[in-house]
């Protein structure tokens, strides 16, 4: 089995089995596009750090062998799960800030199925809470003012028709 | 709350995605209920929920079992109520209540009780007094929904035939096949009226939220029903219920509360079925609680009594 590396933005360089890094889409096409062998040469991923790319890599690795993601599930939103599988609920247990810097590599990487996880994990922390809980579990500010809302609510009404 | 603004929190994470992914994340919460707390909990949320079609289109109603299709989700959500609190016919505040699903098949069996046996239902009531606490309640007065049409601005065929949600044994042994869904066609039918030509609006005393009396009903009149928003039904809601509260004898000048949704107020299949805006009014303090048991108590002995079922009176606006 062949291996690469991986150049994170903070200059450490990772080695990844092939097979695993081609989870990622954009490193699976890069691969495609130079058309041979990369393992002399570290793939700058410039937006990802080491500490979020090795957590990356984790996740890789553990669900190498899974089969490629349905094409279109989006169909019916109503219908969507939030069901999460037991060792990504665990791989998930993280700080906000590594959380969401996941999310932004599993988006840059093109990780499907590792960017709908971290997407589910977001939502079942907003799932059945008030708007004061909400923010509290973010720890981000009301930025709405009263004048605000009744702009806003005079600008909706006379929007219509 | 935790800094007083000498030390500004550093922003929050969740601000540093993309719309495209904000967007995503929200795709997961398609309930009315986390719509309404996302969109009330910071602005990219709000902006988002409130501008998607795709989100608007989850708002409002399919086709299904006890479910007018295309009616805002605020009205029709499978276990939230609206409330509206008002004095002297103007409208305080709006809330959300969400409760536990299985306790509004609780509510159901209290009605019940209530008609059936009436000597259990003391017992009932003060044994399971926590059933009726809601779970979560919102204070959704400055939620962008209120200012939605009351009915889907964009119905399509797929969402009147969206299959129900549960089927009867006899339905889902009748065979798959591409047949016209005459359901369908009768909600579409009941949908453009209650659209085109006003609907009934229920109005109901309450004990609690267990027992209800038809008290009288009003249509909107000929409503523009497409420029018809929710927050202007509970403005019309709130002035109308003034005037029967006080023929009754009650004081408006105190804030009341008052539930808001969809009823089906000639029971049975589909095909019959038909619905309407129940608005139930609850007691403001411990005196028009008993008279407003009082009344129930009349009318549940009264021979003059008119139930929901034998009621004509809604046939006008077939």
């Amino acid at each position: 089995m062949s291996t690469i590396k991986l150049l994170s933005s903070d200059n450490a360089e990772l080695a990844v089995d092939k097979e695993v890094a081609e989870r990622s889409i954009l490193i699976k096409n890069m691969l495609e596009d130079v058309g041979g062998d990369m393992s002399d040469q570290a793939i700058p991923i410039p937006n990802v750090n080491e500490a979020v790319l090795r957590k990356v890599i984790e996740w890789c690795e553990h669900h190498k062998s899974d089969p490629p993601p349905p094409a279109d599930e989006d169909s019916d939103s109503r219908k969507k799960s939030t069901d999460i599988e037991e060792w990504d609920q665990k791989f998930m247990q993280v700080d906000q800030e590594m959380l969401f810097e996941i999310i932004l590599a599993a988006n840059y990487l093109d990780i499907k199925p590792l960017l709908d996880v971290g997407c589910k994990t977001v939502a079942n922390m907003i799932k059945g809470k008030s708007p004061e809980e909400i923010r509290k579990t973010f720890n981000i500010q009301n930025d709405f003012t009263p004048e605000e809302e009744d702009q806003i609510r005079r600008e909706n009404e006379w929007a219509e028709e | 709350m935790q800094s007083c603004g000498t030390e500004p929190s550093p922003p929050s994470p969740l601000l540093s995605l993309p719309p495209e992914l904000h967007l995503k994340v929200l795709s997961y919460l398609p309930s009315i209920e986390d719509q309404v707390s996302a969109s009330l909990s910071h602005r990219i949320w709000r902006n988002l929920l409130r501008d998607s079609n795709n989100f608007l289109r989850l708002r409002y109603t399919t086709n299904g079992l006890n479910k007018q299709p295309g009616l805002h989700c605020l009205l029709s959500p499978p276990h939230t109520w609206l409330g509206v609190r008002t004095t002297a016919g103007k409208v305080n505040s709006c809330w959300l209540s969400t409760f536990d699903r299985q306790k509004k098949h609780w509510l159901y069996l209290f009605a019940n009780t209530y008609r059936d046996e009436p000597e259990r239902y003391s017992d009932l009531q003060r044994s399971n007094a926590d059933l009726f606490r809601p779970i979560r309640s919102v204070d959704i007065s400055t939620c962008p929904f209120l200012d939605e049409s009351l009915f889907n601005p964009h119905l399509r065929s797929e969402d009147m035939q969206a299959p129900p949600t549960k089927l009867t044994p006899a339905k889902s042994l009748q065979p798959a096949k591409r047949v016209v869904n005459w359901n369908s066609l009768h909600n579409y039918r009941a949908f453009e009226l209650m659209r085109d030509e006003g609907f009934p609006i229920l109005v109901c005393w309450a004990e609690g939220f267990q027992v209800e009396r038809n008290f009288t009903r009003r249509s909107v009149s000929k409503t523009d029903g497409k420029g018809m928003t929710i927050k202007k039904l509970l403005d019309v809601l709130a002035r109308e219920i003034t005037d029967i509260m006080e023929a009754e004898g009650i004081d408006t000048s105190y804030e009341h509360s008052l539930v808001i949704d969809q009823a089906i107020y000639q029971p049975g299949d589909l095909r019959v079925a038909r619905w309407g805006v129940r608005a139930t009014i609850l007691p403001s303090n411990e005196d028009e609680r008993v008279a407003m048991f009082r009344k129930l108590e009349e009318a549940r002995t009264s021979t003059a009594v008119t139930t929901i079922r034998e009621d004509s009176g809604f046939d006008a606006i077939i």
